[in-house]
């Protein structure tokens, strides 16, 4: 019987011109940012690999330079030693560190563009001074539109084409008359309905499973592993489980019995609420609930702390204002010293920012419930590796390792040992240490729970409405 | 005639128990998002204002130095937000407000909020523009979907034409039924922007908020007519909301994603490393064709020349001969910078060019590019901002290098200046430019709202002549 | 036992009353015209054998199965031909009866057979593998029949199944429920046209205000007899 249903809707929708179109229009705008995706995916891997790859290309010169010197070949200039680890540290020598891409970092760019790609790291104070303004390759009206990614598309479009789909899904039988006679058959309007839905549901789960699965395929890179699996199929999840709960959300407005035409107001009335509207509520409510501290007032906080050692500071800057009775080796440990002193005084205002961006990643994870489309949004982020949660890991150990950095120098300025090529090798080294898989799945498959969860209370919700079919007839 | 339409279809509207609820849900969302921007504008104008007086208090205290020293410590300026930002924060967020001057080196704007989101921030913001450039159109396609299809459904189009009425007088009374609905909507935010401007006080721009209160009408006068035009031609009225919501989500979703990835492909920017990479490049070599030498040494002798010691350099005493050295020098960096950052502005400039020109295919992005150049929170403000504060860079340099050459004397780098002379260069004012500049720098996406609001009603002139009355 | 049974029924919309206490049978074999002006209660009548509307009181049986308790048991006997048999229009005439016959859960059916029972109800042969879009009134209402052939009804829910129709389709569609009713099938039919009533009818019944104010057999009555007993109760 349900079959039966399942068939017959299958064939109307074959002859459907319009059903052709919309899924043509998908699989372009699937196929468009799955290539643009993987574009500018690639670019951000490139570039990174390069300016880290940059970085360790001077390190290597610097040792090569000095393993030249100890071999008794001539002394570098007086201001390019690289035996001298003040000088190296403080910038001749750099870290660039780069938060690596996950395979599936083509989903969604998510904030990867707001933050600086590279962070070079010396033994200069990093916090007072964030990476001078920086060149973003997109203008700001680019970046506030968004890339064209896989993640715009199915939480902004794909609901669209479902709800093209499904509005008259039991109105157009009722417009059409067709339902009158369909219910004069031994059959309920509920298992009618479930037919129908499940057979739009096939083909739209269908479509999507074959379009972001063939996207995330041709977009990827490095699938084969097991993280990398893992974040495929919870990519392809939270995209069935957001088309599922679209689909049940028409469904139960379909149940309510008005036309075809206050269906489609209602479904695009409630998309709009879900996936433009709260989104932007939430975003309102968790910024006020924890307002980040002012940058502007960091940088003032900066300076009058450098100020104090505005004196030694301008030594490094230029030849004008050299203290004449210390001697070279005094002065690099006070600036040494100076920028340590700095960063401690800085760092209670920027730890403040973090603990204020986690609150609020805190409260984001809790508010995506509100809506579907922050759920799913959240989930493919969280599985492309370019949301919040992976951002600020990332931070936190990028600060642990510049301390590692820094004492690895100040030690030996302190002592007032020069480097040796040897110790080029002994350099730290950092590896970003990702959150492990497990976790990522059980936050996401949480973040899935809020996309079913609303699915069955709808279905439930509908199924009462089916029942006085008098009404729908 | 027209008058007994308009006043029958704001009848019928205004009775629709629906369409009630989701206007006062609009006006709500309106209202909620404008307070909103209000305490936010307020708040992010007190937080600067209280920074540059901090930022102007630190150069002044900065103590003894000598007055190149001081050049190398620098003043930072706080970018003063859009004037009606409060309305339509535009690209602010996305656009650094602090920038460092100081000498031998010309920075570009950070600290943009951008920088400090959560992941949300890929939603977009809920201020009073996102409302009345995304939602009020689709509050207008509900209001207006069925202004033809439904009478032609219900049969009362037969009845209507069979009274002699003409076609015209149908289109604009229609129109003006629908205006009025709308009008309900719109009245109270228009009475809440002005309390709000008012409320935020000096530096109102009036003539800004005037300006903006017509380009929105000419938008939503253009969706009115492409309303109607989906409403006369369709089959049915749902073939028509399905056709004008499907037309809603291409121009005002998938168009404004497809111009901000063609953007950077139009004009591409240079990656951070390459930019900074050239500029240190030709800082120390010198411009392509300029070698740096034959520079410095060309901006030095005209200095000596305009200041009468042309060819007496062995006569002038060291302070006074470095210190227009340093000058020349400076003379020559800022020719490097100004090359290179402004062809890094002008590319983006271009890049926002290509979103204006993207207007050509959606509305929604003319009045976007528009209303933010009016709100004064777009990139060429921006830029204006930046060139302003460049200028005041090179002046303060080129004023504290002087006194350097001027008063230093024997002391040479023992020589210090103080407070008198912090103290005497004057504050960084900047004069957001006026109306009709903003207008120029927006003539494109004005000039494609005046065509689409031209070819729209054409449109539906035509198709009133011609529409069908009995399905 | 009769098919098609009504005991005390009655429907009413808040104040108004659409139907007051109706009492009706009609046997196999039996052809049950009802006539009365628009809102006297017809199409009321045949909703609540449908189950589309519930009862405010009394009951309705088919089969002798109580519609409200035994609702998709009961569709298994009857079939129901509206004034427009709507059907889906990208399908052909032979799908759309396929579609249904299959939700009748006759799906032994193949599709010889169906063909069958197309031209069987009068539909040309050629017009089976058409799309119903094309269809005329007239073929959509013979895919209707041929659905209640199909599905092997024993009772018919006929709501004004003629009007608009041409005399031809319209003698056609008489002359196929002659033929059902030969084969035992009960027929209730809503209508206006007093002269079919006369033709296929075995009894009329005459509805007025949500009362069923006269019922006879058409044995009895010429046309002419019909056309003065209605008229007469059409006057207040």
């Amino acid at each position: 019987m349900l079959w039966t249903v399942v068939q017959v809707e299958g064939r109307n929708l074959l002859a459907e011109r319009g059903a052709w179109w919309l899924f043509g229009l998908l699989a372009a705008f699937v196929a468009y940012a799955a290539w643009s995706g993987a574009s500018s995916a690639a670019a951000h891997r490139a570039a990174t690999r390069a300016a880290v790859e940059e970085e360790d290309r001077k390190l290597a010169d610097l040792r090569a330079q000095l393993a030249a010197i100890e071999a008794g070949g001539p002394d570098a200039p007086h201001a390019e030693d690289p035996a001298d680890p003040a000088l190296v540290g403080a910038g001749l020598g750099a870290r660039a560190v780069a938060l690596p891409p996950t395979p599936t970092a083509s989903i969604a760019a998510g904030q990867r563009d707001a933050h600086p790609a590279v962070v070079r790291l010396t033994t200069q104070s990093r916090l007072a001074q964030p990476p001078r303004g920086d060149v973003a390759l997109r203008g700001p009206t680019s970046q506030r539109a968004g890339p064209f990614d896989l993640a715009f598309v199915f939480v902004y479009l794909l609901p669209l084409l479902i709800i093209a789909l499904t509005y008259d899904l039991l109105a157009g039988e009722r417009e059409r008359g067709t339902l009158a006679l369909v219910l004069s058959q031994p059959v309920s309007l509920a298992t009618f309905v479930l037919g129908k839905s499940l057979q739009r549901t096939m083909v739209v789960g269908g479509a999507t499973v074959v379009l972001a699965g063939g996207a995330l395929l041709l977009s990827a890179d490095g699938l084969a592993s097991a993280d990398g699996a893992v974040r495929a199929g919870l990519y392809l999840a939270a995209l069935l489980a957001y088309a599922t709960f679209w689909f049940a959300a028409a469904v139960a407005i379909n149940s309510r019995g008005r036309s075809s035409a206050g269906n489609a107001l209602a479904l695009v009335g409630l998309w709009l609420a879900l996936v433009v509207a709260l989104p932007g509520l939430v975003r309102v409510v968790v910024e006020a609930t924890y307002p980040p501290p002012s940058r502007v007032e960091l940088v003032n906080l900066a300076r009058s702390a450098a100020s104090e050692i505005e004196e030694e500071l301008s030594a490094l800057e230029g030849d004008h204002g050299a203290e004449p009775d210390e001697s070279p080796a005094e002065t690099r440990a006070r600036l040494l010293a100076t920028q340590e002193a700095l960063d401690a005084r800085v760092r209670p205002v920027v730890q403040r920012f973090r603990e204020q961006l986690e609150a609020q990643q805190r409260l984001v994870d809790r508010l995506r419930f509100v809506s579907p489309a922050i759920a799913v949004h959240e989930a493919l982020v969280d599985v492309a590796g370019t949301g919040a949660h992976r951002q600020q890991r990332f931070e936190a150990q990028v600060d642990a390792f510049h301390g590692t950095w820094r004492a690895f120098f100040a030690e030996r300025v302190r002592a007032g040992r020069p480097l040796a090529s040897a110790d080029y090798a002994a350099l730290p080294t950092f590896t970003f240490e990702d959150e492990p898989t497990g976790e990522l799945a059980a936050r996401v498959g949480l973040g899935l729970l809020g996309l079913l969860v609303p699915a069955g209370l709808l279905l439930a919700f509908s199924a009462s409405g089916l029942r006085r079919v008098g009404r729908l007839a | 005639m027209i008058g007994i339409i308009a006043r029958k279809e704001l009848r019928e509207l205004v009775r629709d128990g629906r369409l009630r609820l989701v206007a006062a849900l609009v006006v709500l969302l309106l209202l909620a998002s404008m307070a909103f921007g209000w305490r936010q504008a307020a708040a992010v104008a007190a937080e600067r204002e209280a920074a540059q007086r901090t930022a102007d208090a630190l150069w002044v205290d900065q103590g003894d130095k000598n007055p190149h020293v001081a050049a190398h410590y620098g003043k930072h300026v706080f970018k003063p937000s859009g004037a009606l930002a409060f309305l339509d924060p535009g690209v602010d967020p996305y656009l650094g407000v602090t920038l460092e001057l100081a000498a031998h080196q010309r920075t570009l704007p950070r600290d943009a909020a951008a920088g400090d989101a959560s992941s949300l921030a890929r939603f977009g913001t809920l201020s009073a523009a996102t409302v009345l450039q995304l939602f009020v159109p689709l509050l207008i396609i509900a209001l207006g979907f069925g202004a033809w299809s439904g009478e032609r459904e219900r049969g009362t189009l037969r009845q209507l034409a069979a009274t002699g009425v003409r076609p015209r007088q149908l289109l604009v009374g229609k129109a003006l039924g629908v205006s009025g609905a709308l009008g309900l909507v719109l009245l109270p935010a228009a009475v809440a922007a002005g309390g709000v401007a008012l409320a935020l006080g000096e530096g109102v721009a009036w003539s800004r908020l005037a300006a903006l209160l017509p380009s929105y009408l000419a938008y939503y006068a253009v969706i009115v007519a492409i309303t109607f035009v989906a409403s006369a031609r369709a089959r049915s009225s749902r073939a028509a909301l399905v056709a004008l919501v499907g037309f809603w989500s291409v121009t005002c979703l998938v168009l404004p994603r497809l111009a901000s990835d063609a953007a950077p492909r139009v004009a591409p920017l240079p990656s951070p490393d390459a930019f900074a990479a050239a500029v240190k490049r030709d800082l120390e070599t010198g411009l392509p064709g300029a070698p740096r030498e034959d520079r410095v040494e060309a901006h030095l002798g005209a200095l000596l020349e305009r200041e009468g010691f042309e060819g007496a350099e062995n006569l002038m005493p060291d302070a006074l001969l470095q210190g227009f050295e340093l000058q020349a020098e400076a003379a020559f960096e800022d020719e490097v910078f100004d090359h290179h950052v402004e062809a890094l502005l002008d590319a983006i400039a271009r890049q926002e060019r290509v979103s204006q020109w993207a207007a050509a295919l959606s509305p929604y992005l003319a009045i976007r590019a528009l209303s933010s150049g009016l709100a004064g929170t777009d990139f060429a403000h921006h830029r204006a901002f930046q060139t302003d504060a460049e200028h005041y860079r090179q002046a303060l340099v080129r004023a504290l290098n002087e006194d350097f050459a001027r008063n230093a004397g024997d002391e040479g780098w023992r020589y210090r200046a103080g407070r008198d002379l912090w103290a005497r260069a004057p504050a960084f004012e900047h004069a957001p430019p006026d109306l009709r500049w903003a207008l120029r720098h927006n003539a494109v996406a004005l000039t494609l709202l005046l065509a689409w609001l031209l070819l729209a009603w054409a449109a539906a002139g035509f198709t009133a002549q011609r529409v069908r009355v009995v399905g | 036992m009769a098919m098609l049974e009504a005991v005390g029924l009655r429907k009413a919309y808040g104040d108004f009353v659409a139907l007051h206490g109706l009492d009706l049978a009609i046997e196999p074999g039996e052809v049950f015209c009802l006539l009365g002006a628009n809102g006297a209660g017809k199409t009321t009548t045949i909703q609540l054998f449908l189950g589309f509307i519930e009862p405010t009181a009394g009951a309705v049986r088919i089969n002798g199965l109580d519609v409200a308790t035994h609702g998709l048991e009961t569709k298994r006997h009857i079939a129901y031909i509206p004034e427009n048999v709507m059907l889906y229009p990208n399908l052909t005439g032979l799908e759309n009866l396929a579609f249904f016959t299959r939700l009748a859960g006759r799906d032994d059916l193949d599709d010889a057979a169906l063909r069958a029972t197309l031209i069987e109800a009068g539909l040309q042969p050629e017009a089976a593998d058409r799309p119903v879009g094309g269809y005329s009134k007239g073929m959509r209402q013979k895919v209707g029949v041929a659905m209640a052939i199909a599905k092997g009804a024993t009772a018919l829910l006929l709501d004004e199944p003629t009007s608009g129709l041409d005399p031809k389709g319209s003698n056609e569609f008489s002359n196929l429920l002659v033929r059902l009713r030969e084969r035992g099938v009960a027929i209730l039919m809503a209508t206006h046209d007093l002269f079919r009533s006369k033709e296929v009818g075995t009894r009329v019944g005459i509805m007025k205000h949500g009362r069923l104010v006269a019922c006879m057999a058409t044995d009895d009555l010429s046309h002419v007899d019909l056309e003065r007993i209605y008229l007469e109760h059409m006057h207040d």
